[in-house]
This record gives C-alpha cells, structure tokens and sequence, in this order.
C-alpha cells in the first residue's frame, strides 16, 4: 500500500500517512488527559482498580485513534470524493467535486518536520470544513489537490461550453479532464502581495493584542509565586525595600510613569510577537479566481478563498493605524470565519490582510474586485442629511439639559460639572461621527464608511445582496430621515454591518428602488 | 385553490406581474391580486378604497393584509385581557382580605390596575387596526416587499432571486380566521428569516408559490443551490 499511496490512479483508496497515528495519539493524549492522569495517579498511589478503570478507558479511545486511522480512507470516483472510515460505526461521505470550494492546509512544526500537512477539504455549506484529513504527505495533498481542482475547472468548462446547463453528462466531463489540465498549469499563481518583517512589526505596534498575553503572563507569574508560598502582603513589602529611603513624591511620579511606560513597551512587543508568530511570511497569492493566504512561523496556516465568493470587503483603519499609515483588509464569504476556532477560516476572512500600507490598498482592491475602479477619495460620497449632526447634538442637548436641571436642582454640582464635560464630548463626537460616515454606489458595489476612532470602509457586491430595508424612527420621520441597511451573506468578521442611518428619506428610498432593480436583476 | 378567485384578469390598476406577462406569471398564476374569496374582489377596487386613509398603500400596487387578522388578534388579545382582569380582581381581593380597610397602597394598586386594563384594550383591541392600515406588501418584478409599523415603520424590499425557500405557517387561531404567516427565507445574516403575518391562506399560497417558482431558474446553473 506504501508503494501505491503516490500514484494518482483515479478510484484507488488512498489512506493517510503512517505519522497520523502519532498526532492523532497526541492530539488524543490532549484530549483524554484526565483519565490519563488519573491511570497514573492509581498506579503511583497503589490504589489500582480506578488506575485500571481510566487505563482501559484511555486504552479504549487510544485504540479508537488507531482504528480511525487504519480504517480512514478516501478516493476519487468520478467527480465525487469519497471518505470511508469505521469500523463499527462505518461512515461513508460523497463530497461531489463541484461543490468543494478550496482545500486549505494547516502545517504546525512537527508537520514540518515530517513533511506533511491537515487537509482541510471545504464546502460552500456551513461554517465547518466538510472533510478533515489529518494529516496527509505533502506529495499526496498536492497529487489531490491538482485532481479535484482539474476536475472542478473541467466541470465548469462543460458547464459554460454547453448551451444548456443540463446537458453536462459525466462522459464529456472525463474527455474535458485530459484537454484541460495543461491549461490548468498554465494558469500559474501569480503573487499579490507580501508583508514584510517591519510591517508586522507596524501591526504589533498599532495593536493592543499583546494585552490578553501579559494578563495572561503576569497571571501565571504570580500563580508561581504564591505556590511558593509567599503572601502578596511580603511581595509588596519587598518591592518597597528596593525604593529609596524617603522618597519623595516626585520620585514616587517617575517611577509610577516609568513602570506604566515599561508595561505599555512590554505590551507592543507581545503584540509584535503576537504578528509575527501569526503572519511570518505572509503570500497572498492568486491562481484564476482562487486566493490563497499562506502565513505562519511555527504552524503554517494555507487557506484558499474564491473571488467569486467573496460577500464583502471592509477596510479597517484603527486610530493609530491611521498615524502610522497601514489598514487590514477583512473579507466576509458564505459561512466560516465567524468566531470558530478553524485556522483556516480565520486566516482566510477575519485575517484577510493582517496588515496593508495605505499605498498598497488601490493595487489590492484591484486585484480583488477588478470591476471596480478603486479611489476612496473619488468616490461620489453621499453624505448624511444635512441636518443630522444637528439632530444627535440637539438630542444630547435636551437629554443633558434635562439631567444638569435634575442635578443642578438636588444641588450637586460635580454631577453638572460632569454632565457639562460629557455633553461637550458628546458634542464633538457625534460631529465626527456624522463626518465619518459615507454611502456611495459605483459600478454594482456599495460602500460604506463608518467610524470615529476605528474606520471602517466596507464595499458589498450589489448582485450578492440578499434584501434591502429602510427604516424609521419616529425621529426619523420628525426629520425626514430614514436608514438604508442592505443584507448580505456573511458571517461577520467584518464586524460592519451596512446601514446607513440619517440619510434623506427620498435619497434613500431612491436608493433602495435602485439596488432593488440592479439585484433583481442580477441571477 | 384559484377557482372562486380569479375574477380581476385585466384591472385597471393592475400589478405589474399581468402587465409584463413573465413566462413564470403564466404558469404559476398571477399572484398579485389579493383574491381572497368573498371579500376581495378586485385589488384595484380595494386599493382605492383604502388609499386616502392607509398611508403604507399610498405607493403603487400595495396590498394590504386581510382584515380578518383584526379579528384574529383581538380573539387573542381579549383571551389575555381576560385572564389579567380576572387574575388582577382576584390579587385585589387577596390584599383586601389581608388589609382592610382599603388604605392608599391599595388604591394605587387599584389605579394601576385600571390603567393597565386600559392599556391592554388599546393596545388589543384598537392597535390592531392602526397596525393593519400601516402594513401593507407588493409583489412585482423588483421583488418582493414589505412595509409595517406604526411608530417604528420598516420597509424590506427582497429582490426575487434571492428568495431561497418559503414556508407559510398557521396557528390554531390562525386557522380558525383563515390566516396564515408567510417566512420568506434569503441567504442573508441579519434578515434572513422574513416573516408577513395577517394574510389569508390562499394570498400567503399563492405568494409561496409565486416566489419559489421565481427562484428556480435561478438555482439551476449553480447547481447546488449555494447562495452567490
């Protein structure tokens, strides 16, 4: 079987590499921690029968892991991918080729080290991988990959040749096969994009993702201290023997400063790390519609996303992003990318582009919906009523107003004092805000931009767009305003969703009647 | 289920679906008239009728719900008004049992209770009808489109080709009226699930199957039917 397991003869089973067995049983060992320590506990304490009890059910999954592996199979019949596994529980899954959409890789390091990889085989449907071979050799992923992606690329070939969709018989589909695989191979990668070492580093600096590291760090540091039994009443009495003898309050100031200084550099450069780890030798590169993000110092992550399929762009720039020039880029498709735990979902939506400078986005926008001619600055901005800004200060005015009056009654004057800073921030915020916000239409896309500190500039395909709404609040109708939010299928690592409030009414029902008619339009 | 009802083949103020005479019209039949047996008889009729006053007909071609649904929510709502009259008399009386005479706790409960009463018999009995002028749905080649509510007022227009299935459900009260709530379904996140509560059985069919034999020659070239 050793002998076969390269060749790529159609219908033959494949089964995974020999080293699955080991991350299996280590992934497996993870998993089945608890009995396992528990088996180890009852031997070392001599009380055996709970030992032989966990022993047998750790035995008992371990054997599961192994059979899993002994019994995993998959092969190519026709244009349909089939896994077999079980023993007991045979499960046996068609995956119809047409409807894979791409096949990412997860490699951690011990992967590397052995030259294999996850295969992650992924449909249209559902935020889970449709089948996840864990783990093949690298010359098999790829011997698969170049199969299912011909047969996809004949497929639709036979689709678009044939006048009428129906008539796409599976004969035709294995002549096409041959014909079309060099020119498949023609159409090589291309690569779009790279980040380098200093532009993560940018990242790290503009993040504050080291935070949740440090809480964590400094956690586990003061775990380790008390478990060597030392109260935090000594720790501070000892922190404070290493302070000067009567220090004075300007030395105290310093030393407060220099610490919070300490921890905000400690931060950045967890978060720098944090990149770096995540996003070394970040390629974005494209073969006809298919993107693939492939990044990852120690575990590298390959995941691939249809242009066709994207649902939404959005353009992040974060307030110090700004200063230092750089965005990310997140992209929605159907399903996936949520808040799940997949590599390869996160990494190919929520993470699109971890990091981009500003001069690079034209060339991306590009690359990623060609039919729109990109320039954020001459786009035909619609703004907000003209009297938006008005209607959210004069709301904060009435509700402060009304507030100060309360409090100014009760004769507390901090309360007003407080009132008069907030409102006069409120002020100021609800300007920016209403100056941040845009919508504009151009070639079949919308984009909206929203955002006072973190920007967020979104485009969504009018043809993709699943039903359009138009709302309003009694306020709303008070000042002949209404909100156009337009519905896509996405999962929402965009975390932007397109509504755009304050708009005229008769602006927006214009608009709405507009997209309406292009997207009934589109099939 | 057509047989009573297809009286109005050439109305003057026709919806658009007669007027273009799509190939899907001819063999699913024109859904747009409301044709819901005695009451309805042409959709031109009904919407003068209800144009000076109902503000969400006030465009072209809207329909408006069956005005049964009046019925139906005030069976409903009479139903809870009863059981809090009852329940509320019945609390009264406890408290006064335990202290009497009256004092004033007891007549701010009473006051209470009279206002809420009060509350319930508007908002159950007469907000159904300002609720029914305010909703109002259009078939047409756009799509389909839905406008509701009365403070708060919601427009939601789902282009025809992006319906991915429907469903028309009915409650036992909704049975006993003839109602049914047709759940327009799209591929969507946020309004993905669109529900139009207060037709009659045969509009919410009708509409079921006008728009899922709208979006079948859509499905056919992605063949799987995965929203694009």
């Amino acid at each position: 079987m050793t002998e076969q397991r390269h060749k790529s003869t159609d219908q033959e089973a494949h089964w995974l590499h020999p080293s699955s067995l080991v991350f299996e049983f280590v992934g497996g060992i993870r998993s089945q921690l608890i009995p396992a320590l528990l088996a180890l506990f009852g031997a070392t304490t001599g009380t055996w029968l709970g030992g032989l009890i966990a022993l047998l059910y750790f035995v008992g999954s371990m054997t599961a892991v192994v059979l899993r592996y002994v019994t995993l199979r998959y092969r190519l019949v026709g244009d349909e991918l089939i896994i077999d596994e079980g023993v007991i529980f045979h499960v046996h899954r068609t995956v119809p080729i047409q409807r894979i959409q791409n096949i990412d890789v997860v490699q951690n390091p011990f992967h590397r080290l052995l030259r294999v990889a996850e295969v992650r085989i992924e449909t249209a449907s559902g935020t889970e991988p449709e089948a996840v071979l864990r783990v093949l050799s690298l010359a098999e992923f790829e011997s698969l990959r170049a199969r299912i992606f011909a047969r996809k690329r004949s497929y639709e070939l036979a689709q678009s040749a044939a006048s009428e969709p129906a008539a796409a018989p599976p004969v035709i589909l294995e002549q096409l096969t041959s014909a079309v695989q060099p020119a498949g191979q023609a159409a090589q990668r291309e690569t779009i994009m790279k980040i380098s070492f200093a532009q993560l580093a940018l990242a790290g600096i503009a993040s504050n993702r080291g935070t949740a590291l440090l809480l964590v760090g400094l956690g586990f540091v003061s775990q380790q201290f008390s478990t060597v039994a030392r109260s935090w009443r000594i720790e501070t009495a000892e922190l404070t023997r290493y302070l000067p003898e009567n220090s004075s309050a300007i030395v105290m100031l310093a030393l407060a400063i220099a610490g919070l200084l300490a921890l905000l550099i400690s931060v950045k450069i967890l978060s720098i790390a944090w990149y770096v780890l995540k996003f070394y030798d970040y390629t974005l590169d494209r073969s006809g519609d298919a993107l693939r993000v492939s990044c990852g110092l120690l575990t590298r992550v390959s995941a691939t996303v249809r242009r066709d399929r994207i649902q939404l762009i959005s353009i992040r720039r974060t307030l110090i992003g700004r200063w230092l020039r750089i965005a990310s880029i997140r992209i929605e498709t159907a399903g996936g990318g949520g808040d799940s735990d997949d590599p390869t979902a996160t990494i190919a939506r929520r993470w699109f582009l971890p990091v981009i400078s500003e001069a690079q986005i034209p060339a991306i926008m590009e690359q990623l919906c060609p039919e729109l001619k990109w320039g954020e600055r001459a786009f035909d901005w619609q703004r907000l009523s003209s009297k938006a800004a008005w209607r959210t200060r004069r709301m904060i005015l009435l509700a402060l107003g009304l507030l100060m009056i309360v409090a100014g009654l009760l004769g507390l004057t901090p309360v007003v004092v407080a009132l008069v800073l907030f409102g006069a921030l409120a002020w100021w915020w609800s300007g920016r805000r209403v100056a941040a916000m845009g919508y504009a239409r151009h070639d079949g896309k919308i984009i909206f931009r929203s955002g006072v500190f973190t920007q967020k500039c979104s485009i969504a395909f009018i043809d993709k767009i699943q039903s359009v709404a138009i709302d309003l609040s009694p306020f709303d109708r008070r000042w002949n305003m209404a909100t156009l939010s337009v519905d896509t299928v996405a999962s929402g690592p965009a975390e932007h969703r397109i509504a755009i409030p304050m708009l005229d009414a008769a602006y927006a029902r214009n608009e709405r009647d507009v997209i309406c008619r292009s997207a009934s339009l589109a099939r | 289920m057509l047989s009573e009802t297809r009286v109005n083949t050439d109305n003057p103020g026709g919806p658009p679906g007669n007027v273009s005479g799509s190939e899907t019209t001819d063999e699913a039949g024109v859904i747009p008239a409301p044709a819901t047996g005695e009451r309805f008889e042409s959709p031109a009729s009904m919407t003068t009728v209800v144009a000076e006053s109902q503000s969400a007909l006030s465009g072209s071609n809207f329909q408006p719900l069956d005005p049964r649904t009046v019925a139906a929510e005030r069976t409903l709502s009479w139903i809870i008004i009863a059981v809090v009259t009852v329940g509320g008399l019945f609390g009264q009386a406890i408290y006064l049992a335990i202290n009497w005479p009256p004092d004033l706790i007891f007549l701010a409960i009473a006051v209470a209770y009279v206002l809420l009463l009060a509350f319930l018999v508007w908002a159950g009995h007469f907000y159904p009808v300002i609720a029914l002028r305010h909703a109002a749905w259009r078939l047409d080649e756009q799509g389909f489109e839905i406008r509701r509510g009365v403070w708060w007022r919601h427009e939601i227009t789902v282009p025809r080709s992006r319906v991915q299935h429907t469903d028309v459900h009915q409650g036992p009260l909704m049975r006993k009226f003839g109602l049914a709530r047709l759940v327009i379904n799209t591929a969507g996140t946020h309004n993905a699930s669109i529900a139009l509560d207060g037709l009659s059985l045969e509009t919410a069919q009708k509409l079921r199957s006008e728009l899922v034999a709208d979006s079948i020659p859509q499905r056919e070239p992605s063949e799987f039917g995965e929203p694009r």
